[in-house]
């Protein structure tokens, strides 16, 4: 029983040997904890210089500086792994004006040393292994909460947190999240999302292939960015975004805001400065700005909604939506709509081949388009329309309307000042005048096409008329006054205040309203 | 390893109700588990459809044939190598004697490294992904002539910034192959790539 006992202990301390033994030939994973503490003073400076870590660094009451790193290898050598910890130091040491925090092992020397024969001898250990060797860092630094810092980093995450002095970050492919930190940040990255979260001061960063997210700014921002996402909320000073092919988000900016980007969305709202948007094929979305907005892109839909300045808008093969204006308003597209509701200003519009709607504009309303439907609705200004081939329709303008167009309909309803209409093949039917101001005149000319006025029953004018080859139609007592080119009346109604003059080759309609 | 319940529960020597009644209290069985979903989140990376569809099929067909297969190699593994058998046998012939040892014995838990079969898995989809990629990039490139001059140039300069990222990511995983996180941003390039290929094949078509 004895014997059966020691053997079942030997057995089991040989399996157990042998156990171990197979580990070792496969692999083993270890860590090591590096602790390292400074006493730090205002002004000073921390250059935290590692490579291929997880960093984290915190600021805390306590006047001086505490790192903690945690190293984790894995190798098929466990020797390797010994000697690779003996060899490694966490050093926090005076540097400049500052502290430097760094992690000095084998690998780090062998990452910065461009010596052949070193490089050769660390080939051995590092890629000679096939089982391969490698490491993991995570670095944890408690700093005085005024600490200025440096950070370079590789291949790692970094978070900052409640550290208040200036701060430079460079890091490449790892994210980047800064939060609850004040002075002033630059931050660089790649290849990673880069966050800012309740920073008091101003924040620069550069993110190339890496989405930005910041919010919560007391300060002027500026992202530099491209392909990823650059989302934003909350600026309290000026925003700057230069980005290329990169969607832009966000809302909330108490200056002012310029807007760089390409092929991907842009949208805006609530901004307290100008904003400026420079979208090259970017659909573009605006609301809320409390000052001059100037938009420029192609080809994508562009809306805004309520700007208390003025607005700008140069698109091309871009359809247009604004909805209030509180200034002048001026508009260029191409081939898509363009739909305007509610301008305090004055409202231009250049849009080839575009069909155009235009509602509540205070001031005067100027229009060129060519092949599409334009109509418009309560001017309180003048209206002045270039049209070819367009329809026009047109119901209340406050002030004198003068349009030319071809081929489509011309139709005028609740009109208070001078009327001007030189249509080619063109219908016109004018309506429902509401005033006709002492000295206006009303000029009605086309070609082929009927022209048809309604006049108020106490309308002072002095009418010319003449067709070609129609018929004219009169609700009042009329001159008939034929000539060698066709039929012509006069007439003079009140005192004639107003001078109006009808033309075209076909027929003429004066009906009494 | 003192725990051999999961790999039980891989060669269905041990069923799922049992195994998810001892999942919470092992940390050991936590780790694997995670460790497989981690490879798993990466692989899964590879499955987007793109447009050389028969490529992707065929990736796609043999990703879920090596799925299939995964067991029945394991057990081949298993019995090829009967060290394993010998260890998890000693591992717990040692658990019930020698408890004690092992029970203080200090483990790494949430490890930032992939090592052994995970390594290899991941290295094997990478190369998987590279090819696919190389065969996408022949069918895409010539396309790039009929594209606008901007946009050409705007996907010639992504491509380049994309492959720069490619290429320090695999130096820098020739000194640490094992490191997830870098693994991790290599993946995220390659799939950069695909997708901005599939963009421009779609644009140019």
């Amino acid at each position: 029983m004895k014997m059966s006992k020691m053997f079942f202990l030997l057995l089991c301390f040989a399996a157990n040997v042998f156990a171990e033994s197979a580990e070792k030939k496969t692999r083993v994973t270890e860590r090591q904890a590096y602790s390292q503490r400074a006493a730090s003073a205002p002004g000073k400076t921390l250059y935290v210089d590692i490579y291929q870590a997880n960093i984290t660094i915190l600021g805390e009451s306590q006047n001086e500086i505490v790192a903690e790193a945690a190293v984790e290898l894995s190798s098929a050598d466990p020797d390797l792994v010994k000697e690779f910890f003996s060899q490694t130091q966490l050093v926090l040491e005076p540097y400049r004006q500052g502290f430097r925090v760094a992690l000095q092992s084998p690998k780090d020397k062998y990452e910065r040393r461009s010596d052949s024969g070193f490089r050769r001898l660390m080939n051995l250990i590092f890629e000679g292994n096939t089982e391969g060797f490698s490491m993991s860092t995570e670095l944890r630094v408690r700093v005085p909460s005024s600490q200025a810092l440096i950070v370079e980093n590789k291949y790692g995450d970094i978070r900052i947190d409640e550290v208040n002095g200036a701060l430079q970050v460079d890091n490449s492919s790892g994210e980047v999240m800064i939060e609850r930190c004040a002075g002033s940040l630059n931050l660089k990255n790649n290849y990673a999302g880069a966050e800012v979260r309740d920073f008091k001061g101003s924040v620069s960063i550069s993110n190339s292939s890496g989405a930005v997210t910041v919010s919560n700014i007391s300060g002027d921002t500026r992202i530099e960015n491209s392909y990823k996402p650059v989302r934003f909320e909350k600026i309290g000073g000026g925003l700057t975004i230069d980005s290329q092919s990169s969607e832009v988000t966000g809302a909330n900016v108490g200056g002012d805001c310029n807007i760089t980007s390409s092929y991907k969305p842009i949208s805006v709202a609530q901004v307290g400065g100008k904003l400026t948007i420079n979208g090259q094929s970017c659909s573009v979305t605006v609301s809320s700005a409390r000052q001059d907005v100037w938009i420029e892109s192609s080809y994508h839909p562009i809306r805004v909604d309520s700007v208390a300045g003025a607005l700008k808008i140069v698109g091309q093969s871009s359809p247009v939506t604004v909805n209030v204006v509180a200034k002048d308003a001026s508009i260029l597209t191409s081939y898509h709509g363009i739909a305007v509701q509610k301008v305090g200003g004055i409202l231009s519009i250049d849009g080839n081949s575009c069909e155009v709607t235009v509602g509540e504009v205070k001031k005067d309303v100027t229009i060129l388009s060519s092949y599409k439907t334009i109509r418009v609705e309560n001017i309180g200004g003048n209206l002045q329309i270039d049209g070819s081939s367009c329809s026009v329709m047109a119901d209340g303008v406050g002030g004198n309307v003068n349009i030319t167009n071809s081929y489509k309909y011309v139709v005028l309803k609740r009109t208070a000042g001078s009327i001007e209409v030189r249509g080619d093949s063109s219908p016109i039917e004018v309506s429902q005048i509401e005033k006709l101001p002492a000295g206006s005149r009303i000029n009605l000319m086309t070609t082929y096409k009927p022209v048809t006025l309604a006049l108020p029953a106490a309308a002072a004018v002095q009418i010319s008329a003449r067709t070609e080859y129609g018929k004219i139609r009169s609700d009042f007592p009329v001159y008939l006054n034929n000539d060698e080119d066709g039929k012509a009346i006069k007439m003079e109604l009140g005192n004639g205040n107003t001078l109006v003059r009808l033309e075209t080759s076909g027929d003429i309609i004066l009906r009494k309203e | 390893m003192n725990c051999a319940f999961y790999q039980k529960y891989e060669l269905g020597e041990m069923d799922e109700r049992d195994f998810t009644l001892h999942l919470p209290a092992c940390s050991e069985c936590q780790n694997l588990v995670a460790q497989d979903t981690k490879i798993l989140a990466l692989a899964k990376n590879l499955r987007q459809p793109v447009a050389a569809p028969l490529l992707w099929a065929k990736i796609e067909n043999s990703l879920r044939a090596e799925q299939q297969r995964r067991r029945r190699l394991r057990w081949l593994n298993f019995q090829e190598r009967s060290w394993a058998i010998w260890r998890i046998a000693a591992v717990l012939l040692v658990a019930a004697g020698l408890g004690a040892y092992f029970l203080f014995k200090p483990q790494p838990n949430e490890s930032r490294l992939l090592a052994g079969a995970a390594l290899e898995q991941v290295e094997k989809k990478e190369r998987e992904y590279a090819a696919a990629i190389a065969e996408l990039e022949r069918t895409a490139l010539p396309q790039m002539a009929k594209l606008d001059i901007e946009l050409m140039l705007l996907y010639r300069d992504r491509l380049e910034t994309i492959e720069a990222q490619i290429v320090r990511c695999k130096e820098t995983l020739a000194t640490n192959p094992g490191n997830a996180h870098i693994r991790r941003y290599l993946l995220a390039a390659l799939q950069d790539k695909k997708e901005t290929l599939r963009e421009l094949l779609q644009l140019a078509g």
